[in-house]
């Protein structure tokens, strides 16, 4: 079964939204990306990320597993989020190298 | 050196820890590098200064046969980007303007993408405050303000024309340590408030138009983090809106203080 696992250098959360540096990239995540990326901490199934929003937040006006497939997809083309395998106990994948973020003449 | 022969010798600074020689082309006259020499004055190394690194030497070949001074310009940049290559990784560099007290050394980093006020702010605000950078700021996990008082490049006649010039001939480069107390978001527009307005700004929006600002943010153990560390011990990022340099005493002035007087209670 497919799991998901955050791969991200840093997450700051502040009233329960965050902000999450991937590679050279900052994303602005709302609560319940905010939730879902912390879970992903460590890999995780779709029905356990579910099980974990409701938890946090209540059922939805719509199915949850839609939700959380449709926040995963938006993770994953983020890059924020990567799929691992069931035996692939949460590698992380590459370290993220050093990038300069800065714009400008003089960097 | 002697006037219109060749420079047989070269100059140092250091910014940021980092040791940089320059030495002259092969076909450079004295003169010109005596005069480039004389731009990087403020940046001469400091024997109380640590150096951490040093790095290969640069080359200034010479003014350009149209007499531009397009290769002083490159050298500055050149070198800035060495200095911030080599940087120790602990320390934030903003791109940002530096002003300090020249009394308290209260320090502020006015953060701006290229071309949107920072030069003109340092430039104009710091003959009456402590200059530090038109451009880059270093910070230290103490919280000490480290400038770069590197040439200040002024656009002269048309075509976009480029010369460098020595800051200390055109504001107050002063020495001492510069602490930080205001980190300043820069918001210069035309349709800006007359009053300039100072407003705080919450922390992940700050950090948001912060990180796209900072040189080498991902080389800092858990980095987004730090900055908002460093936010939360200057009381939060500001927002300082306005139209026109000239108006931004006050505003200058709350956030460092008057620079005209010595703020009571505190020894000199």
């Amino acid at each position: 079964m497919t799991r998901y696992l955050a791969r991200v250098t840093d997450q700051l959360v502040v009233d329960g939204d965050s902000i999450v540096l991937v590679d050279s990239t900052v994303v602005w995540l709302s609560a319940v990306a905010t939730a879902l990326v912390e879970l992903l901490a460590e890999p995780h199934t779709v029905a356990q990320a579910c099980d974990h929003l409701r938890e946090l937040f209540g059922e939805p006006d719509t199915p949850i597993v839609d939700l959380v497939e449709d926040k995963l997809r938006t993770l994953i083309e983020q890059r924020i989020v990567v799929e691992v395998d069931a035996g692939d106990a949460g590698d992380p994948g590459d370290p993220v190298d050093p990038v300069d973020l800065v714009e400008g003449e003089s960097r | 050196m002697v006037d219109g022969g060749l420079a047989p010798e070269g100059f140092s600074i250091r910014a940021f820890g980092v040791d940089v020689r320059v030495l002259p082309g092969l076909e450079c006259p004295a003169a010109d590098f005596a005069r480039v020499a004389r731009t990087w004055a403020d940046c001469a190394p400091d024997p109380d200064e640590q150096s951490r690194y040093a790095v290969p030497a640069r080359h200034y070949p010479g003014p350009f046969a149209d007499g531009s001074d397009s290769a002083a310009v490159d050298l500055s940049s050149e070198i800035t980007r060495t200095v911030i290559d080599h940087a120790d990784p602990t320390w934030v560099l903003l791109h940002a303007a530096g002003l300090a007290h020249p009394v308290t050394g209260d320090a502020a980093a006015f953060v701006a993408p290229s071309g949107t006020g920072k030069s003109t702010l340092a430039r104009t605000w710091g003959r009456s405050y402590r200059y530090l950078s038109d451009e880059t700021v270093g910070i230290d996990p103490e919280g000490v303000v480290h400038g770069f008082p590197r040439p200040i490049v002024l656009r002269v006649g048309g075509e976009g024309t480029k010369r460098t010039l020595a800051p200390a001939d055109h504001v107050r480069v002063g020495s001492g340590p510069a602490y930080l107390r205001a980190v300043v978001l820069l918001s210069r527009t035309a349709e800006g408030p007359a009053e300039p307005e100072l407003t705080p700004v919450p922390v992940l929006a700050a950090i948001m138009e912060l990180v796209p600002q900072t040189s080498y943010l991902t080389r800092i153990p858990r980095p987004l983090h730090r900055m908002a560390d460093l936010l939360e011990s200057v009381g939060g990022a500001l927002r300082l809106s306005y139209r026109d340099v000239d108006s931004l005493g006050p505003a200058l002035a709350e956030v460092l203080g008057d620079p005209s007087t010595e703020p009571a209670g505190r020894l000199s």
